[in-house]
């Protein structure tokens, strides 16, 4: 066996340290792999500065007021083993097709905790009715994540869970009614302790048919190492376990997908991923993909997108294009991920949280495929350092024209506050507004209770619930209720929403890039559901106008290549859009 | 009636002076020389003496008193200074021999091998001097600190508590203190410790250095800044302090004033080391930052130049070549780094796993086949009779390991089998 020259310069001076001799060794603690705590007062989580009085928060936490009552807990057991923190998800979409977005909460049915999924039919008014019953979801599973997408084309979103040992694939049959399509689909899990985390949809190919991306973390099962002593028994990190690699399924029709993750060249993927987002970094027209890998650096996909290949063949960029490590040049700890154009150049940025005592990566595009870390700069870095992010989306919260940044948070230790005298298991979620594309001020304490009260926070869809034309946001508790933190930002901008059809593209349009223009101003997002953390959030593409009451035109390039320009369209308001 | 002693007359007063004169002067003389004999072969007459000999001095001393231990103490002593551990622990395991209450002999002992990783055994040699004095501090701060670098830190924290009961003044103790409570996350307390360490011993550079530490790792910027200033203060040539305050410029911001400070820093730590292979990095950063490809070029190629096994400059550097337009060279520059980061991650991350599951028969199998891949030989060797020892023989892994040591020995690695019937070495990894 050989090695390269400088392996063997590294060999030298690195591996000399690991001399353990059976009868020497001890169970050491894992303690060098967790960097130290942070902190200066007992709320470290929390800003120092205070509102005025009579100050009118952002967002509301409504969930129990509009009907939504999903809770988690594991009844007080403690320690947690990792499986029992990392989840679980949720998903804000029109499942029924009435215009009007639904709430679905994915529930792990663990040894401890006895979750089961949540449908929430919405009412139209902005409240919610349960819908689970009858609705083909009741059914318990090991489940974590979700991604929606409509695999058949027949209008009508159909669901994906993921889990441990578990993927299921739903029908949508319409009127919140689902059925169980898994078996024989080919996304079934591949063994019992294949641990699915996020997945997303892509029509990857532009075949017209929606293909998926499912993720998958790390070898954990009985045999495994289940705590680590930290001077208390706690969950393990991911670097205490082998990864699992994720998985790429083409959609060959009839419900039907196939693992083609070696013939697309995505058998490299690193794995140990809790994030995957789907986006056009390079504006080829082929969607490109990122994966937000745990302790190892993350990957990003490029299709190579050439007629020959059709789509069908990717190249890892992840590192030579700086998205694969933090801005330390660390390997992080990457949990959620999301694209948006934060800087409006027209390019879809990257931000990705992490693990606590790291600065959550913001990076943004460059030149398609070089990417520049920009957390220090935006100031979005040291504010961010504290906290284990998961959760996040880029969302216009007053849709004053620049996408703000929202981040679920919560550490993945349930004792964690023993651990260490200043940290905790729950945490304040985090809302960062953009200001010009140039930096983002936390104001978190502005956006109230809903986001200042810890929890364990973890996946974070986004949507318009109340259809006020102010963005919502879901987010899951693992110690408690769901938040549906409903958004009251006051600036009285105007906004756009418009909802694509594709006709012979796939029909949800999850791919089709739409620019709105407005005299000098212009402003770009690409249709997906997928992105952040064991979530998927409303396809109904949402612009802040800011003060803008009138648009040119809104430009819709399809993710079939075909495009359409619609001119002056009204605002503030829908827009459906049907690929011609 | 009172009685009188017979008179003297002076003459014969005189005479019997002169005449017990030399007795006396005789008497003095003989307890001159008494004395001076004495202190000449005291205990601090000899020390006085032994201290001011040099390392080829002593070497002679042990060969004409091969049986004194303080000779053999001393010899200990300038060997640790010289850096040969290895020949010092020997000379004060013979100074302990000589002198088995001698403490300062065992606890030069611990201190060798301390030195030189024999971390068992000098915690038993440190826990000995504890014994023979139980209020030394320097043998109860060993304790703390061998247990330390065991992994051990909850257990290392009782000996300095001993130390600070009898001593609340102690530096040394605070110190260690602080910088163990915050390994195992009692912020507070490691914020504390080192705060009382700055407190009796402000003019201690290293506590500011890493009081500021600390207090960058808790997002206590302004904090930070001023105990690295404090510590440039106390110790005007010492560039980590200097490179540290830069690092931590790097991270409060991004403002023009900010990149300035930074920079300044950075060189400021050049100019004390010119070897500082951090501060050519944080310069490479503080470029790129603002986009100063070639200046960030300039510094990545000297960090890598002094450290080669830095993947991050490695990497860096490729990026900024290929930002830089220079895309052949840094992409082969990042597929290194690439490769570089993956060895030291594989390697790292097993480690650890290792240290957590230490009776893990997949593990030890898997590090002993990693390192084998990097040509680690040792180690590999090592862990396969890890393997073996953990669990029943395991013929397919015997006989990996037999080719693997027939490559080494046609390497020239290991030196060739015995013939047979004569003594062969049962387990490979014991006899190297």
């Amino acid at each position: 066996m050989s090695c390269s020259p400088a392996l063997r310069v590294l060999a030298r001076c690195c591996f000399a340290t690991l001399t353990l001799g059976v009868a020497g060794c001890h169970t050491a603690s894992p303690r060098d792999q967790i960097k130290p705590a942070p902190a200066n007062t007992a709320n470290r989580y929390l800003e120092s500065r205070t509102l005025p009085a009579g100050f009118k928060s952002w967002f509301e936490d409504a969930a129990q007021s509009l009907g939504v009552t999903s809770t988690m807990g594991h009844n007080g057991k403690t320690p947690l083993t990792v499986l029992e923190v990392m989840g679980p998800g949720c998903a804000v979409c029109d499942f029924d097709g009435d215009g009007h977005a639904d709430i679905l909460v994915i529930g792990q049915d663990g040894p401890v905790a006895k979750g089961k999924c949540a449908l929430y039919r919405n009412n139209g008014d902005g409240t919610f009715t349960d819908v689970t019953k009858g609705s083909g979801l009741e059914a318990p599973g090991n489940y974590m994540g979700v991604a929606v997408g409509d695999i058949d084309n027949d209008g009508k979103p159909d669901i994906v869970i993921t889990g441990y040992g578990v993927v299921k694939l739903f029908r949508n049959l319409g009127g919140c009614k689902f059925q169980d399509i898994t078996k024989g689909s080919g996304l079934e899990a591949p063994s019992s302790s294949s641990w699915a985390t996020s997945a997303a949809f892509a029509d990857v190919d532009r075949d017209g048919k929606l293909d998926l991306y499912i993720a998958r973390y790390v070898v954990f099962n009985d045999h495994t190492l289940q705590f680590c002593d930290y001077g208390l028994k706690a969950s393990c990190g991911p670097i205490f376990y082998d990864p699992q690699i994720g998985s790429m399924y083409r959609n060959i029709g009839s419900g039907k997908f196939k693992d083609v993750t070696r013939e697309w060249g995505l058998e490299g993927a690193r794995g140990k991923t809790l994030g995957v987002a789907f986006a056009d970094v390079n504006g080829d027209g082929w969607p490109d993909m990122y994966l937000g890998n745990d302790e190892m650096p993350g990957d990003l996909f490029i299709n190579l997108g050439t007629h020959t290949e059709k789509g069908r063949k990717f190249r890892s960029t992840g590192v030579e294009s700086g998205v694969g490590m933090s801005g330390s040049g660390q390997m992080q700890g990457a949990m959620g991920v999301d694209f948006g154009d934060y800087d409006h150049d027209g390019r879809p940025d990257l931000f990705v949280t992490t693990f606590e005592f790291e600065q959550k990566s913001l990076y943004r595009n460059g030149e398609g495929t070089l990417f520049n870390i920009s957390s220090q700069q935006t100031g979005i870095g040291p504010a961010t350092s504290n906290f284990v992010g998961f959760g996040t989306k880029f969302i216009d919260v007053n849709n004053d024209g620049w996408l703000d940044i929202a981040i679920a948070n919560g550490h993945i230790h349930d004792n964690q506050a023993k651990i260490d005298k200043l940290g905790s298991y729950a945490q304040p979620l985090q809302l960062f507004i953009n200001d010009g594309g140039k930096t983002f001020a936390n104001r978190t304490l502005e956006a109230g209770t809903g986001f200042t009260k810890p929890a364990v926070g973890r996946a974070l869809a986004t949507g318009d619930l109340n259809d006020d034309g102010l963005v919502d946001i879901v987010v899951t508790d693992v110690e408690g209720n769901l938040r549906v933190l409903i958004n009251h930002t006051e600036d009285h901008n105007n906004w756009l929403r418009i909802s694509l059809v594709g006709t012979t593209c796939n029909r949800m349009a999850i791919g089709a890039h739409v620019t709105v223009k407005s005299g000098s101003e212009s402003w770009s997002a690409e249709c997906t559901t997928g992105g952040s953390y064991l979530s998927a959030s409303d396809p109904r593409l949402h612009f802040g106008l800011d003060k803008a009451t009138h648009v040119d035109c809104i430009k819709v390039a399809w993710p079939d290549g075909k495009t359409t320009e619609i001119k002056n369209p009204h605002v503030p308001g829908d827009i459906t859009i049907k690929e011609q | 009636m009172q009685q009188s002693h017979p008179a003297v007359p002076p003459q014969q007063n005189s005479l019997r002076k002169t005449q017990t004169r030399p007795i006396v002067l005789l008497i003095v003389g003989v307890l001159a020389i008494l004395i001076s004999l004495g202190v000449r072969n005291s205990s601090w007459a000899r020390e006085r003496m032994l201290k001011n000999l040099s390392l080829e001095q002593l070497a002679l001393a042990i060969r004409d008193e091969p049986n004194d231990s303080l000779t053999f103490l001393y010899y200990g002593n300038a060997l640790i200074t010289a850096g040969n551990a290895q020949e010092a622990e020997q000379a004060f395991k013979r100074a302990s021999e000589l002198n088995p209450g001698n403490e300062r002999a065992v606890l030069g002992m611990a201190s060798a091998r301390f030195r030189m990783n024999k971390l068992d055994d000098a915690l038993e040699a440190f826990k000995k001097a504890t014994v023979l004095n139980p209020k030394d501090k320097e043998a109860l701060l060993g304790v703390a600190q061998t247990l330390y670098r065991q992994g051990y830190v909850s257990h290392a924290t009782e000996p300095l508590k001993k130390i600070l009961e009898l001593d609340p003044r102690s530096g040394p103790a605070w110190y260690f203190l602080g910088k163990m409570y915050g390994d195992t996350h009692e912020s507070d307390l490691a914020l504390d410790a080192l705060k009382h360490a700055v407190q009796v011993d402000p003019n201690k550079a290293i506590y500011w250095r890493d009081l500021g530490q600390l207090e960058r790792h808790y997002a206590h910027l302004p904090e930070a800044e001023e105990d690295f200033k404090k510590a440039i203060h106390f110790a005007q040539n010492d560039p980590e302090s200097y490179l540290w305050l830069g690092q931590l410029y790097l991270q409060m911001g991004d403002t023009p004033k900010i990149r300035g400070q930074a920079e300044q820093c950075f060189q400021s730590a050049i100019a004390r080391d010119p070897q500082i292979e951090e501060a050519y990095f944080g310069l490479g950063q503080l470029y790129q930052r603002s986009a100063n490809y070639p200046s960030a070029i300039a510094n990545y190629r000297k960090a890598t130049e002094l450290d080669s096994s830095d993947e991050k400059a490695l990497h860096y550097l490729g990026e900024s070549l290929v930002r830089n337009g220079q895309t052949a060279e840094g992409q082969k520059l990042l597929g290194a780094a690439n490769e570089l980061e993956t060895a030291k991650r594989d390697v790292d991350y097993l480690q650890k796993r290792i240290l957590a599951e230490p009776k893990s028969r997949d593990l030890r199998l898997r590090m002993a086949r990693l390192y084998r891949k990097y040509e680690n030989d040792r180690s590999a060797l090592q862990q396969y009779a890890a393997y073996q020892n953990l669990g029943s023989e395991d013929t397919q892994v015997r006989a990996e390991m037999t080719t693997y040591e027939n490559e080494l020995i046609k390497r020239g690695v290991l030196p060739p089998r015995p013939m047979a019937g004569l003594n062969a070495a049962p387990n490979a990894a014991g006899s190297h």
